[in-house]
């Protein structure tokens, strides 16, 4: 009897738990979508930006731009990493940090660190690095504020010389399928970048500027900065929520499966122990009958 | 008054404004200018200022911390594109302490919200702990 009350209430558990796991998954579905969103509607400014970009490189004389110098000798290279703050996701967080652990054991520069979210931290703090800039509570939904402040302090480090490369870990959001965890170079900017391919749709011949062109690039840069960051930002959260969603199915499954083998063990052992009685009913009546005990009697002595 | 044409606000968040204007104000480093239809194609870097889009009798403002403006197009096909770091819709006048009060209450709820989410967190978690442990 004992047993049966125990496998019941660890099926209670296990519904209650499922409960929750099958809201969490959910509820991430919701965030994908609208994640997904919020990466579609950064896109225009993105596109504008590179127009911009590309033509006033062109005008511009000689681009000359902090952010654009190519250092002669890398000795120290900065990696922005974004994670999450909240876990259940999954291997989300352990995959964008160990290929940004990879990263800087292939460079073996001296390696800076930028942290994005709770679980970067938390891992970079326990296993005994030195970070030099931390932000929590932006990765779930960011702003792009959250965006411009840590764009900033990498344009700081890169500027200041206190770095000679700055580099971005994140997850990239190819589908709600597939997500890659990525690190790509962000500073110094490349110059190909900047003016890309030979457009026609940008403002060229004929255009007044104010201030002169090369001012104008100088205001520009620092924002395309920020623009990437909000980028890998925004991909990241999406990517988080759809790793999330992942995992909390996968519990989901889990616990079904479990709820349904502790059913089967506790219909068994009800089996077990109506099997067991009828056994010593029929072993009593036994030893009652070659007593010399009738029927009827028994019967009367068990209701 | 003259002909109107496009106008567009994009921030890096959103496209977050379009519509007609007979003349849109600004403000460059060199100082304020007006566009108004058949402007000389024209780029320019903002400063934290207004920016007012005048349509007809109706006049829209916008905060406005920097950004670019360009203008260009045919006459008939004149465009004016603000690419501003941000914008919001204001109008003549702004009430700071009321614009600190909110920012205050939202921050407030920031943090309230992260500490339920990390309590919520730590309960699932023992909870599912629990349940592999009943697998095994």
């Amino acid at each position: 009897m004992a047993m049966l009350r125990d496998i019941k209430r660890r099926i209670g558990s296990v519904q209650s738990t499922q409960k929750i796991t099958r809201a969490m998954e959910l509820i991430s579905s919701a965030r994908i979508a609208k994640a997904q969103q919020r990466v579609e509607a950064a896109r225009p400014y993105a596109e504008a930006m590179r127009r911009l970009m590309s033509s006033l490189g062109r005008k511009a004389g000689n681009i000359d731009h902090p952010l654009l110098k190519e250092r002669p000798e890398i000795r120290s290279i900065a990696t922005i990493v974004i994670t999450s703050d909240r876990g259940l996701a999954g291997a989300y967080n352990s995959n964008v940090i160990r290929a940004a652990e990879r990263d800087m054991q292939a460079h073996g520069r001296d390696a800076k660190l930028f942290l994005v979210g709770r679980k970067a931290i938390s891992y970079f703090k326990f296993r005994g690095y030195d970070f030099d800039d931390s932000w929590m509570g932006i990765s779930d939904q960011p702003a792009v504020a959250d965006a411009r402040k840590v764009a900033r302090r990498a344009a700081e480090a890169f500027a200041g010389g206190e770095v000679d490369e700055v580099r971005l870990a994140y997850t990239r959001f190819q589908s709600a399928l597939i997500q890659r965890a990525t690190v790509v170079k962000l500073l110094p900017l490349a110059e190909e970048d900047i003016i890309g391919e030979e457009r026609h749709d940008g403002p060229h011949a004929g255009y007044v500027f104010e201030p002169e062109p090369d001012d104008i690039l100088g205001d520009l840069l620092p924002r395309y900065l920020e623009g990437s960051v909000y980028q890998g930002l925004l991909e990241a959260a999406a990517s988080e929520h759809a790793a999330r969603r992942r995992a909390m199915k996968a519990a989901t499954d889990n616990a079904e499966e479990l709820i349904e083998d502790l059913t089967r063990v506790y219909n068994q052992a009800r089996q077990a122990e109506i099997t067991t009685e009828i056994m010593e009913v029929v072993g009593g009546a036994e030893a009652l009958s070659s007593a010399g005990v009738s029927d009827t009697e028994i019967r009367g002595g068990r209701s | 008054m003259a002909t109107p044409f496009s106008v567009t606000i994009t921030t890096p968040a959103e496209e977050m404004w379009t519509g007609e204007a007979e003349l849109v104000i600004a403000r460059s480093p060199e100082g304020e200018f007006g566009i108004m239809n058949g402007h000389v194609p024209f780029l320019a870097s903002l400063v934290p200022g207004r920016v007012t889009v005048v349509s007809g009798s109706e006049r829209q403002s916008f905060a406005v911390p920097g950004g670019f403006l360009e203008a260009s197009g045919s006459l008939e096909e004149y465009h004016v594109y603000l690419l501003a770091d941000d914008a919001e819709e204001i109008g003549e006048h702004i009430d700071v302490s009321e614009a600190r009060r909110r920012a205050q209450e939202l921050e407030e709820r920031r943090i309230a919200e992260e500490d339920v989410d990390q309590e919520a967190e730590a309960r699932l978690r023992a909870a599912m702990a629990g349940t592999q442990l009943g697998r095994g």
